[in-house]
């Protein structure tokens, strides 16, 4: 209807520009009043008592927050990474992003951690097709173990809703919590996580290990069905720290990056303490050391550049392969193993603490030839296993970098560490 | 048993007192397949007494399907009989071990062969496996028989040639020789002239039929060649195959009183063919068209004979009354003469006489004005 | 040819086959290929002697011959690995290729000759089935075996566990295929029975993968398992397997005779004295044992089996078990050593499976022997 007066027009044009105006005048306000990108803007010390953005003075790790704007700092508390290096994180005000680069890929992969109750930011080129995971997650479910140590450092097993099996695990917690029936168990029978049982536990993310070329697939039929998928690469790292760090990446989806921070730190100066003890030791008293047993006939052991290799350097030990390239394993035959390291001192991760040396002869007999096996100073590492097989060397060793290079060094050097009881290795037949 | 009589036993000799016992017999022997379960079984001869004569050749004839096989697998011992005992030297077969068996008996038989990559004087040899020890090795006296055997059967000259290079007929007698290398004193052969042509196959039985005589084997051929069975052999054991599925009977005796007595007739005939006594094949049976009288002799006489029943014609009698007569003349050079009522011709060779005659005989037919006319002139009621 | 011109008349007094040997014995036909036969024998011999030398002096690690030779004349070599490669690794990986190949060629032979089918080898009957079914059972469900997943107390099962295993699989199917063959007489019957046991076996076997894929280590072993290889044969392995082996061998140097009789087919191997049923049980049960006992100890080796015979037939031209079976021994211990080498990489940390060497460089050769036959006119020998 067209209103017959030309002056009822014009009111209600006025009106209609001074509520635009206002709205507009608004926003801008809001912006100008909180910009991230100002570096004379300090989160703790906002000039302007009118604003609306949230006052932290730390993660908030059990709640939501409440009326915050795009451009509000909601982490006070931050982790950065200086060993690992398959990961990285930032920050961006309401959210994080995590990146994690799996092995073989040639670009990282983002996630996006966005403090729940902030509003969904905008977001540009790689980012835009990321998934979201809302922080802090209540509801984790974790196909790898190597993260559980995590949960149970930060005190956080609570926040876990699912693993992959439950008699794999070692970490003491998260197993109780398993038996209690807390957690849901959705790995399959090939192993991998099962989609309509992870769906069905309304998880707030999935951690599953990168590797593969299938995994981006697998995300992305995860993320279809409604469970954003963060990868999981610490197994890449071949830095004893580098490995240790990622206890921050569990920290960042829980925001507890702070007790995470701490955590490491721990963790970071026992291992230097004890590198600096054990870079004092001459080179002539580093005992020649041999990994692993014979399997079908071929022996993986791993190459010069690997974690276990590093380790055994940094624990005092002269590890017989220690100067081939690479990270993976080599393949050998008994001939290579019988001439370059037939007479190693100490021969680690081989039989079990809860086997013989017979066994060992029964995989192979020729392998009582080796000089270690002779002087019977052949090294387990199955110690508390698991009622399905599950090692803590596999799981608690990641992450405590400290316990498993005291393993080594009290086995390499023990005049270093004399008293060390060991959770990873022990002697052959020793807890039979 | 003596040990005297196992040695000639063991050598393939006969002594003398044996002579008597017949090689190889049987008595109320029931011969067919025995069926699982409440099945019947299917016999195919019942109830026989045999004897294989010694030193002679014995044609085992019937028609396809009679049972020549069975009879002769169980015979052997490669099948067991469903009734009656198979005596060897008036032994029960049973008693012998495969292998005492095979010094005795030896076999031709339909199975196809391949010989692979062996020489006939090879795969001769392998006959010595009765009589050579466990690891097969041959003596002097192996490689005497098995040269005797080659030569025995004319495959000498082939003795080192691969037998896949060998034609049917070669091949056929080494597997003879084979035979043979066993020294057996009785040798079975089936339908081994199934696949040879004519002349060789009388050359064959000939053959056959001299090791018999000369080396006093008892051998035994199976065939259905009808022909062949009553020229050349010494015995005949026929099959008469029963005209209700039952099993079939056996006649054994001399070829030539099996056709007399028209049981080869009986065996092989069927609906519309009868066993010529006369001329001592087979022809189809039909009342002839009318009746000839033959003038001549010899051979020109008996094949001018064939044609003329090929057409359909029969001879007349001497003094019965005939349709035309056909005199054959050898001098200057051998012609006929063709005399009819109303007709007389000359004639070069037989085609042109029997073409002659298929022109007239329906003249001769329809010419007849009565019966006393036909009659008069050999022709049959119409 | 008429009997006439061979001179058929046999020599000999009536009644006697065939003449005494008072006779000079015809002259003992010297086979044209019999200098052959040595020369390649001794050639075989000389590549056994030349393929155990490399074996025994080449490999992932670099010693000098002189050392080498030093060790294996019972001195010390400069370094004690050195000692314990060439005593502990190479020598018993050695005589392990040797033997496996001389009796999987072997157990080929008997089984070719048997079911009179040149595709016939050890593992038609199901026996390499049987075997990777026991070896399946103890990697995927019961435990793994020489891995680091180290499952308490089952690590004891070891690669005697392994061999073990695969022995009874494979003795089981072998009973099985026994037991059927009482009942079926036809051999290329049985032969299909046994593919179809393979078959279903092997279905078997892919159940156990498809639940074993939760732990890709133990996939992983029982694929590594399905490479074959000689090298994991220690010296107490070798006091059970040299004398399995040398006993089949020896059992089939036995069954020589029988095995040419089987030639002419099962008919006339038994009317020559062959006990066809019990020569078959046997001939079945060797192969079986030399099959089974190198499936357990190197896995399945494909191609040794089927091929070697043909390479033994084609480089000798004969079909005589005689010079068959030692040809097709030392053929095979030639072949088993040469893909032991090839496999094995020398001079590289690198190996190679070795079923896939066995089959990638002995089909062409195979089909480069055949196609020779095949234009010298000659038959493939079955």
């Amino acid at each position: 209807m067209v209103p017959c007066s030309s002056r009822a027009a014009l009111l209600l044009a006025v009106l209609g520009v001074v509520l635009l105006l206002s709205a507009c005048t608004d926003a801008d306000e809001a912006d100008t009043a909180d910009d991230p990108d100002d570096p004379a803007a300090d989160p703790d010390d906002d000039p302007d008592p009118d604003d609306d953005g949230p006052d932290l003075d730390a993660n908030l790790t059990d709640e939501c927050v409440e009326d915050a704007e795009p451009g509000d700092d909601l982490f006070p508390e931050q982790a950065s990474f200086e060993h690992a290096t398959t990961v990285d994180l930032s920050y961006e005000g309401t959210y994080k992003v995590l990146e994690v680069t799996p092995p073989g890929a040639e670009e990282a992969t983002p996630l996006v951690l966005l403090q729940c109750g902030a509003p969904e930011p905008e977001l540009e080129g790689e980012l835009a097709d990321a998934p979201i995971v809302e922080v802090p997650v209540e509801r984790a479910v974790t196909a790898t173990t190597t993260n559980l140590p995590h949960f149970d450092l930060l005190d956080a097993v609570d926040a876990l809703a699912g693993i992959g099996r439950a008699d794999f695990v070692t970490t003491d917690a998260v197993r109780e919590a398993a038996e209690a029936g807390d957690l849901v168990e959705v790995a399959g029978p090939d192993d991998e996580p099962e989609l309509e049982t992870v769906v069905d536990a309304e998880p707030d993310v999935l951690v599953v290990d990168g590797f593969g070329p299938e995994i981006l697939d697998d995300a992305e039929r995860f993320r279809d069905a409604g469970v954003p998928v963060a990868l999981n690469a610490d197994f890449a790292e071949q830095d004893l720290l580098g490995r240790a760090e990622w206890i921050k990446v569990t920290g960042a989806l829980l925001n507890a990056e702070a007790a995470a921070t701490e955590a490491f730190d721990d963790i970071a100066a026992e291992v230097e303490s004890l590198r600096a003890e054990v870079a004092e030791v001459a080179e002539d008293d580093r005992p020649t050391v041999l990994l692993n047993e014979p399997f079908e006939g071929t022996w993986f052991a791993p190459a010069g550049d690997s974690y276990q290799a590093q380790a055994i350097a940094d624990a005092g030990g002269d590890y017989a392969f220690a100067d081939t390239d690479g990270t993976e394993s080599l393949e050998l035959d008994l001939e290579t193993v019988l001439d370059e390291a037939g007479d190693a001192d100490v021969w680690l991760q081989a039989g079990s603490v809860q086997g013989t040396y017979d066994d060992l002869v029964g995989v192979d007999e020729r392998l009582a030839e080796l000089q270690a096996f002779q002087d019977e100073d052949v090294w387990a590492f199955d110690r508390g296993m698991s009622p399905g097989g599950g090692l803590p060397v596999f799981e608690e060793a990641y992450t405590r970098a400290d316990l498993y290079l005291a393993d080594l060094v009290s086995i390499l050097q023990p005049e270093v560490l004399p008293d060390h009881e060991r959770r990873f290795y022990g002697p052959v037949g020793a807890d039979r | 048993m003596s040990p005297t009589a196992d040695a000639h036993r063991d050598r393939g000799t006969l002594a003398p007192a044996t002579w008597t016992v017949p090689p190889l017999a049987a008595t109320a022997l029931s011969v067919g397949y025995r069926r699982r379960r409440r099945r019947r079984d299917t016999v195919v001869l019942a109830e026989q007494d045999l004897a294989l004569p010694r030193g002679a050749l014995t044609v085992l004839l019937g028609p396809n399907g009679s049972g020549k096989t069975t009879l002769l697998r169980t015979l052997v011992g490669m099948q067991p009989a469903l009734a009656g005992t198979v005596a060897l030297e008036g032994e029960p077969l049973e008693r012998f071990s495969a292998r005492e068996r095979a010094r005795r008996i030896a076999v031709v038989l339909t199975d196809p062969v391949d010989a692979g990559l062996l020489r006939v004087v090879d795969l001769v040899a392998l006959g010595r496996h009765p009589r050579t020890r466990w690891d097969g090795r041959l003596t002097a006296q192996d490689h005497h028989v098995v040269a005797w055997a080659l030569d025995a059967v004319g495959v000498g000259h082939l003795a080192h040639r691969p037998v896949p290079e060998l034609s049917d007929g070669e091949r056929q007698r080494v597997l003879i020789a084979r035979a043979l290398a066993q020294e057996p004193t009785v040798l079975l052969l089936d339908e081994p002239v199934a696949y040879v042509d004519v002349a060789r196959r009388v050359d064959l039985l000939g053959l056959l039929r001299d090791l018999a005589h000369e080396c006093g084997l008892s051998v035994l051929v199976t065939t259905h060649d009808v022909d062949l069975a009553l020229r050349a052999t010494d015995h005949v054991w026929l099959l008469m195959p029963d005209d209700e599925d039952g099993p079939a009977r056996l006649r054994a005796g001399a070829p030539e009183d099996l056709a007399l007595e028209g049981a080869v007739g009986a065996a092989f005939g069927t609906q519309t063919t009868t066993f010529d006594l006369t001329a001592g094949g087979f022809r189809t049976t039909s009342p002839p068209l009318a009746r000839v009288r033959l003038h001549g002799t010899g051979a020109g006489a008996a094949w001018t004979e064939r044609a003329l029943r090929r057409e359909g014609l029969d001879l007349a009698d001497p003094g019965a009354p005939a349709a035309a007569t056909v005199t054959v003349s050898e001098q200057p050079r051998r012609h006929w003469r063709l005399d009819a009522v109303e007709w007389s011709s000359d004639h070069d060779s037989l085609a042109s006489l029997t073409a002659t005659l298929r022109r007239l005989v329906p003249h001769l037919l329809t010419g007849a004005a009565s019966p006393e006319d036909a009659q008069h002139h050999g022709l049959p009621q119409r | 040819m008429t009997l006439a011109d061979a001179g058929l008349r046999p020599r000999g007094a009536r009644r006697s086959l065939p003449p005494p040997a008072s006779e000079p014995p015809a002259e003992r036909a010297r086979a044209p290929g019999h200098a052959r036969v040595v020369v390649a024998l001794i050639g075989l011999g000389a590549l056994i002697a030349v393929g155990a030398l490399a074996s025994l002096a080449l490999g992932s690690v670099r010693i000098p011959l002189a050392e080498v030779a030093a060790v294996l004349t019972g001195g010390e070599a400069s370094r004690e690995a050195w000692s314990t490669i060439v005593m502990d690794v190479r020598l018993p990986r050695t005589i392990t290729a040797a033997l496996a190949g001389a009796g999987l060629g072997v157990a080929g032979l008997g089984l070719q000759t048997l079911f009179r089918n040149p595709l016939a080898e050890p593992f038609v009957l199901g026996i390499s089935a049987g075997a990777s079914l026991g070896v399946a059972v103890v990697v995927l469900a019961v435990g793994t075996v020489g891995s680091t997943t180290l499952v308490a107390g089952l690590s004891a099962l070891g690669s005697m566990g392994v061999a073990s295993a695969a022995a009874l699989g494979a003795g089981l199917v072998t009973a099985l295929v026994l037991a059927v063959s009482r009942r079926v007489s036809s051999p290329a019957t049985l032969l299909i029975i046994g593919l179809m046991v393979g078959y279903a076996v092997n279905a078997l076997v892919t159940l156990l993968l498809q639940a074993g894929l939760g732990e890709l280590s133990r996939v992983r072993a029982y694929i590594q398992w399905g490479f074959g290889s000689f090298d994991g044969t220690t010296w107490s392995q070798l006091q059970v397997l040299v004398p399995l082996v040398l006993v089949g061998l020896a059992v089939t140097w036995a069954l020589t005779k029988a095995l040419n009789a089987l030639l002419l087919g099962d008919r006339y191997a038994a009317s020559m004295g062959l006990a066809v049923r019990r020569t078959r049980t046997a001939i079945i049960g060797t192969s079986a044992v030399l099959a089974g006992a190198i499936t357990a100890f190197c896995g399945p080796i494909a191609f040794i089996g089927i091929a070697t015979p043909h390479l033994a037939r084609g480089l000798l031209r004969t079909s005589d078990h005689r010079v068959l079976v030692p040809a097709t021994a030392l053929g095979g211990a030639v072949v088993g050593l040469g893909a032991g080498l090839v496999a094995g990489l020398p001079g590289s940390e690198q190996t190679l499976p070795l079923n896939a060497v066995t089959s990638l460089l002995g089909a062409p050769i195979v089909i480069m022997v055949l196609l020779r036959l095949r234009r010298s006119g000659q038959a493939v020998a079955a």
